[in-house]
């Protein structure tokens, strides 16, 4: 079972052009989706979940055509919105075992089973009497991954899922998406590089519509080998530093700012060589300083 | 800071679409509702109650406009005031403006400004499009009066100003303080049914200044401020902010700050969840193990979606019903039904027994607006509940199919107007039980509301379920749902009738006891299945529409539901279409084929044509009837009649007579029409139904001749007006109408005189008294002078039918049953058949020792529908009581037989025929007089003598066909039944049964499409002949006696009993009145009968001094005022110098004293004594004279 992207094209009618020719193969296991905000990831996975239409391209799931077939791409898929509502008033329970009648489980035991089952898995078994409307942030997200993974999905699309959590809510969360079985494609859309350095074998970085990389993430921080260095400059002399080099991040430190930029060669003796980490890969991608050469277009 | 937000949210309003689109539709409707009052629409007529003779930019029609404006805009108001506060909501942006150095005041105060200022802007739409119709040359110039510009602006700040304040006030106040639409919408519906509740209450006139106060939209304050106004006021005079309508505006007003000041006390700068949830306690925080659970069965065969289908219903529905809203909801609806029910038809404020279908009525009409909201609301919140929830992402990526999705909403709908339905029924059977009474029809029940209304409503719900789906947004599509109820209403009133093209709308059914649903089921199930099947087509429509996932744009979801069709739902699509199409050849064929169809309009312009074709035979001779021997067959279930017979008929007049005129309807199928003289019918005109015969030989002066004819009526398939109800299955009922007449009749005229004006005719006149050709033929029955009658009537074998005469044989004959009447005196040429399937009661009255001599014996019976025996007695009493009250006072009897015979209630009236009174089952059968109430009327007694009454008036006497012709008839037999019931009730009774009458005068007067005549000249008016006519004949008989009345009309019967032509007029009733009023009273004719007088009596101060003997010595201060009126109401006053009762009540209402005084200056003053403590005085304190201010005579005791 592969998911196969090719040629995805989505242009809004505010002029914006949310996907250009993206063309991407994903297989079983967890894949990310690193973008900054506004790349195309949600229009992407909203494509996917068969919530959009695209202009061009085509999708398939195994033998199912996504964009075609919307219905049977329903059956296995799980989908874990960016942003979603609950009915304030229904309690945890009532609303996953209604999703979970909804999702296809008729078998009232089975349905009970694994309503419980998640409940007990994203830790909301305690509260599941207890109103949608109360829950904090991240337990309305550990719902939503509950629901997600409501009935044999085999295809799990989780967009933004940690964005706002608190960082103990986010491991949580990871510990819940690494235990998805390996046969299932789990696409995690985000922009946090930590969760696809976590959680991912496999990634992809979109910006501005356009696919810039895709590949393993070791095999792309290894691409960048010998090319990063870093130096700690006065905050006023930032902005010199950036015209005059290919600066791929800066970051306050000690109340002075921490430069890493990208280079063939050591820019100069004041920079120091630091070893490139799945940041560095995904700043360089979308700042355009390189296309890593050893991931190809898949 | 207030002011800045405020005019931030005004200018944000300014640049919305939807704000143009609200000022366009308010600038259309005054516009249309000008140029169609105005005549700009040549197939229409209508005026929208602002009555034929009042111009239609009058101050009183542009208020009108501003009312219906106001009801309209409330749910305009509802989307803008409601979204004041709650956009912050809706868009999360409540952060910016909570946290914001801003107070409460500014924030409240700004937003609630804005959204009133908006719609202050949207509402001179309505009246600068009513003027702006005025100035448009298609605009009938004659409609419009003077141009006043206060005419617009005083509507503007009486009614939609103070609306506003109470309307935004609650709207805001709702959706701020409960941050949700819903209650918004809920509260429009409650105010919808506040303005519904106060419309039911007017028919019962002690009610009417409660409803005028509890109309929160201030309507019916002004209509009732201005209920007694004539025209001339209504088309010059500017509604004063005074009285009840003050009262209403103040307190409404008051309610609606009251809402604000609750707002700003309740309201907090909080974050909307944070208020009521409590959070739910975390979880431990140590990690679950990482298991997931073994993968379940999944199913997703045709019985898994149908399971999902019924899962989805019920949450759907739950959702819907299960919260304080919808329960507020169907309160509001029983509350609606009880109170609506308590004064269901009313007549002179007493009640009829609360059978089925009047219950029924109470839901049917104006109620359908109340379920059109709910639709309208609820299917918005239906389609939009995973959208608004945040949910729909999850939802719409179920593996559930569309139709899941959209029929499980769709049932859910429909399952709540069940919900409603049922709760109706209920609260109906309730209200019955409440009202001892206990014959519950369930199966009308049943048939009514689940046979007929719910599918009316699962229609309205597909349809509102398709706009939702198709607008894509829930204040457009609410707003297109309001449209589409207006243009609804529109439709007829442009000219567009047929039920064809009315959605939803079945052509118009009545259910009667006798007849049940009648000939009214296959109209109502062809149309049910004719609009059902578009509504499907609908649903499948909406379906294929439904918004899944983000694209919403058109043709994206026009390209998806065609990549998604399924050969199901095309096949079904197309089916339904076939079925709607197919049903709708069927109503044509109906209506079109087998019958004719008319609009109002045509009808119109065909009776305009007739009036010019042949108002011109109006002044040729032509033979009379002299008697008629006619042989009826009725087939009550075929619906089918032959009428076969011969006409003896005579040349009356002076002059030969070679050319004869037959009329007959144009639906008759006429087989045979012979005089057999070698006549030649020269015209034929069946569009028309007239006939001309020219003679070979004229008919001289004298000589006789017959008319031998054999014409049928049949009715086949359905007409659009839902079937002809003179010929039905059990309840037949027609008159001479469907025979053969002769020459022409004034009554074929158009009486309104706008419509006359827009057909290019003269107002009407009535010829006046002396008029020599209207002297030579009767009122009425122009061709016809006194003449035999002799019939057969055959119906089939389980009916009995009746016509005018008595029995004189019955036998059976080829499975028929045959009634032969003959007649044993002359009539006049009105007769009537009747066939039913009746119980028959007898009863048998003597003439008292003191009866005019000819008096004979009289058999009474009463033919009445198994079920109405509610009345019979008081109906037996009253024909007695008549008898003897009329063969004492006026003169004998000319029959032997007084015969009630009930008919259905297609028409609500009865009528005197000779022996024969034919009575609708809606008066007077089912009426529930409390002897035990001081106040309730015995109508069925009272309306019983009335039509005995004109056995004399009419049947004996009869005008000729002039002016005041009516109130030789209808005058007289309302005055000889008033005498009649005062001596069986008294004159205490006389004082409610004649404020109602003094209501139905001011009203008609003041809405009158014609001319207002004095009586004498009256013409045809009922407010006219029978409510003043019955003013005047009381007051008349209260200042000269009864006896001196009396004696005078039986003079008056003696002398013109049976005359035949020339026929007197009331100018011989009235000389003879005259004759009979002392010297005293100089001016009480003239007042009485031949002007229209009134008065202005008011008391202005009372006060009492408690005497040593224990009596009082009451000082009273009055005004007097004496008016005479134009035909159009412009008043001048006149010398008071007349004889007026003072008088003095006690707290009871009781009289303590009643003088009448010589009152001849405008301010007089007079003390009179009484023995107990007196509680009110005044001036004509019994409402016995005309006078617009009639509650104003009395005024309170002080004391010294």
């Amino acid at each position: 079972m592969e998911l196969r992207i090719e040629g995805l094209s989505k242009r809004y009618p505010t002029g914006i052009q949310a996907l250009r020719d993206v063309t991407l193969s994903i297989r079983p296991g967890m894949f990310g989706l690193l973008g900054p905000n506004g790349a195309g990831k949600s229009t992407l996975m909203r494509t996917l979940a068969t919530l959009q239409e695209p202009d061009a391209g085509k999708v398939t799931l195994g033998d199912i055509d996504v964009l075609g077939d919307k219905d049977a791409t329903r059956r296995v898929l799980g989908y874990l919105p960016q942003e979603f509502g609950v009915y304030p008033k229904v309690a945890a329970e009532e609303l996953l075992d209604h999703l979970a009648a909804l999702k296809g489980i008729t078998n009232g035991k089975e349905r009970r089973d694994i309503v419980h089952a998640l409940l007990q898995q994203t830790n909301l078994f305690d509260v599941r009497k207890k109103p949608l409307g109360s829950f904090s942030g991240g337990m309305k997200q550990r719902f939503g991954i509950a629901q997600a993974l409501l009935g044999k999905p085999r295809l799990v699309i989780v967009d933004e899922p940690t964005a706002g959590l608190d960082p103990e809510e986010r491991v949580r969360f990871h510990n819940l998406l690494g235990a998805i079985g390996d046969d299932v494609i789990v696409i995690l859309s985000t922009h946090i590089v930590g969760d696809v350095i976590d959680l991912c074998r496999d990634m992809a970085i979109l910006h501005q519509g356009e696919l810039l990389m895709t590949g393993d993430p070791g095999a792309a921080v290894a691409g960048l080998g010998g090319r990063t260095w870093e130096k700690t400059v006065n905050r006023d002399e930032v902005a010199a530093h950036v015209a005059g080099h290919q600066v791929l991040s800066t970051r306050l430190f000690g109340g002075r700012t921490r430069l890493r930029v990208f280079a063939e060669a050591r820019p100069d003796v004041s920079f120091e060589p630091v070893a490139a980490d799945l940041e560095d890969v995904y700043f360089a991608a979308i700042k355009g300083f390189s296309r890593p050469a050893a991931v190809g277009r898949a | 800071m207030l002011l800045r937000i405020a005019s931030f949210e005004l200018r944000k309003r300014l640049r919305m679409l939807s704000t143009y689109v609200y000022f366009a539709v308010f600038f259309g409707m005054g516009f249309l509702w000008m140029a169609i009052a105005g005549g700009a629409i040549p197939n229409a007529s209508a005026d929208f109650g602002a009555g034929g003779k009042i111009v239609v930019n009058a101050p009183f029609a542009v208020l009108l406009l501003a009312m219906l404006g106001g009801y309209f805009g409330t749910i305009i108001t509802a989307a803008i005031a409601g979204r004041a506060t709650f956009q912050d909501v809706d868009h999360d942006t409540t952060a910016f403006f909570y946290c914001a150095p801003i107070s409460k005041l500014d924030y409240l105060g700004g937003r609630f400004l804005g959204a009133m200022g908006s719609m202050l802007l949207l509402y001179p739409g309505l009246g600068l499009g009513a003027w702006m119709a005025t100035l448009m040359p298609f605009i009938d110039p004659t409609r419009v009066g003077p141009q006043v510009a206060m005419a617009y602006v005083s509507p503007y700040l009486t009614i939609l100003l103070p609306n506003l304040v109470f309307t935004t006030a609650i709207f805001f106040t709702l959706a701020t303080l409960l941050r949700r639409m819903l209650p918004v919408y809920v509260g429009a519906v409650v105010l919808v049914l506040g303005y519904l509740i106060a419309g039911s209450l007017i028919s019962n006139i002690d009610n009417r200044s409660l409803a005028a106060l509890l109309d929160p939209f201030g309507g019916g304050a002004a209509e009732r401020l201005t209920e007694y106004w004539t025209i001339a006021e209504k088309n010059t005079r500017l509604v004063p902010l005074a009285g009840v309508f003050l009262w209403n505006r103040v307190l409404w007003t008051g309610v609606g700050l009251a809402f604000l000041v609750l707002t700003y006390a309740r309201f907090s700068f909080s974050a909307p969840a944070g208020g009521k949830a409590k959070r739910a306690p975390e979880g431990l925080v140590e990690l679950a193990p990482a298991v997931l659970p073994r993968a379940p069965t999944l199913d997703y065969s045709a019985r898994a979606s149908f399971s999902a289908f019924l899962e989805l219903t019920r949450l759907q529905l739950k959702e819907t019903v299960k919260n304080v809203f919808f329960l507020v909801i169907v309160l509001a609806g029983v509350l609606f039904v009880i109170v609506a029910g308590l004064n269901a038809d009313q007549l002179y404020g007493t009640k009829t027994w609360p059978v089925t279908y009047e219950m029924l009525e109470v839901v049917g009409g104006t109620f359908s607006l109340f379920i059109l909201i709910i639709i309208t609301f609820y299917s918005g919140e239906l389609v939009w509940r995973e959208r608004d929830a945040g949910l729909a992402p999850i939802f719409d990526t179920l593996p559930i199919p569309r139709w899941v999705i959209f029929a499980s909403k769709l049932s859910a709908l429909m399952l709540v107007q069940v919900i409603l339905v049922a709760v109706l029924m209920a609260s109906g059977v309730a209200l019955q039980a409440g009202k001892g009474y206990f014959h519950f029809e369930l199966g009308v029940y049943l048939k009514t509301l689940f046979g007929i209304r719910l599918i009316t409503f699962w229609i309205l719900c597909a349809t509102a379920m398709l706009v939702h789906v198709v607008v894509n947004n829930k204040y457009v599509g609410h707003f297109v749902m309001i449209l589409y109820f207006m243009v609804g209403i529109l439709l007829p009133l442009v000219g567009l009738e047929h039920p064809l093209y009315r959605f939803s709308r079945l052509p118009p059914w009545t259910y009667s006891a006798m007849n049940g649903f009648g000939h009214y089921v296959l109209p109502i199930a062809v149309f049910q299945l004719y609009w059902a099947a578009l509504a499907v087509a609908f649903a499948i429509v909406a379906n294929a529409l439904w918004v899944r996932g983000l694209e919403t744009g058109r043709k994206r979801r026009i390209a998806l539901a065609w990549a998604t069709r399924s050969t199901g739902s095309v096949a079904a699509l197309v089916a339904s279409l076939l079925v709607f199409a197919g049903a709708g050849g069927f109503i044509f064929w109906n209506t079109n084929v087998l019958n004719e169809f008319h609009t109002s309009h045509d009808g119109e312009t065909s009776q305009a044509f007739v009036e010019r074709t042949y108002k011109k035979w109006w002044d040729v001779p032509q033979p009379g009837i002299e008697s008629v021997k006619v042989a009826c067959d009725i087939f009550p279930e075929e619906r089918r009649v032959a009428l076969r017979g011969t006409y003896g008929l005579e040349n009356e007049s002076s002059q030969p007579i070679a050319q004869i005129l037959v009329r007959l309807p144009r639906v008759a199928k006429i087989a045979t029409l012979s005089f057999g003289r070698g006549e030649t019918r020269s015209l034929a005109d069946p569009p028309h139904g007239f006939y001309v015969y020219d003679l070979p030989t004229p008919l001289a002066p004298h000589e006789k001749a017959i008319l031998e004819f054999d014409v049928g009526y049949e009715n086949v398939g359905f007409p659009a007006s839902g079937g002809d109800t003179r010929i039905v299955t059990n309840g037949t009922f027609f008159n001479d109408e469907l025979a053969p007449h002769i020459g022409y009749s004034n009554g074929l005229e158009l009486e309104d005189d706008t419509v006359r004006h827009k057909q290019g005719l003269d107002p009407r006149r009535v010829a006046p008294a002396g008029d020599p050709v209207g002297s030579m033929h009767n009122y009425g029955f122009p061709d016809a002078n006194w003449m035999d009658f002799d019939a057969t009537v055959s119906t089939s074998t389980d009916q009995i039918a009746i016509a005018p005469g008595y029995l004189e044989r019955e036998w059976t004959e080829g499975g028929r049953r045959y009634f032969h009447y003959a007649m044993d005196s002359k009539i006049l040429g009105f007769y009537s058949f009747l066939s039913a399937r009746y119980t028959v009661l007898r009863d048998h009255w003597s003439p008292p020792p003191d009866a005019m001599p000819g008096s004979k014996e009289v058999d009474i019976e009463i033919d009445y529908q198994q079920g109405h025996e509610f009345d019979l007695g008081r109906m037996v009493a009253g024909i007695k009581k008549s008898l003897d009250y009329y063969t004492v006072k006026l003169g004998p009897y000319q029959h032997h037989q007084v015969r009630i015979v009930e008919f259905p209630r297609y028409e609500q009236f009865a009528q005197s025929f000779p022996n024969t009174i034919p009575y609708s089952e809606s008066i007077g059968f089912i009426a529930r007089v409390d002897d035990a109430k001081p106040d309730d009327i015995d109508y069925p007694f009272y309306v019983t003598a009335h039509e005995v009454a004109h056995q004399w008036w009419a049947h004996q006497v009869i005008s000729g066909d002039v002016q005041g012709a009516t109130m030789l008839s209808e005058s007289m037999a309302q005055y000889s039944a008033l005498m009649v019931m005062k001596h069986e009730y008294g004159a205490d009774k006389m004082k409610r049964f004649l404020r109602y009458e003094l209501d139905r005068y001011l009203h008609g007067r003041g809405a009158a499409r014609r001319a207002e005549m004095p009586l004498v000249r009256v013409e045809n008016q009922t407010y006219v002949h029978y409510a003043k006519g019955s003013l005047a004949m009381y007051a008349l008989q209260d200042y000269i006696g009864e006896d001196a009345v009396d004696a005078a009309l039986a003079k008056l019967l003696a002398k013109h009993r049976f005359q035949p032509p020339p026929y007197p007029d009331a100018r011989e009733l009235v000389a003879d009145l005259r004759a009979a009023t002392p010297p005293e009273y100089p001016h009480l004719i003239e007042d009485l009968f031949e002007t229209i007088t009134l008065y202005e009596n008011r008391a202005t101060h009372a006060s009492s001094t408690h005497r040593a003997d224990g009596k009082y010595d009451v000082v009273i201060d009055v005004r007097a005022k004496k008016l005479r009126a134009t035909e159009l109401g412009g008043e001048t006053e006149v010398p008071i110098d007349d004889f007026i009762d003072v008088g003095v009540v006690d707290k009871d209402g009781k009289v303590l004293a009643l003088e009448r005084k010589k009152i001849d200056a405008p301010e007089s003053r007079f003390t009179l004594t009484v023995d107990a403590e007196p509680a009110k005085a005044g001036i004509d304190p019994l409402n016995k004279l005309i006078d617009r201010m009639p509650d104003d005579n009395l005024t309170r005791v002080e004391k010294d």
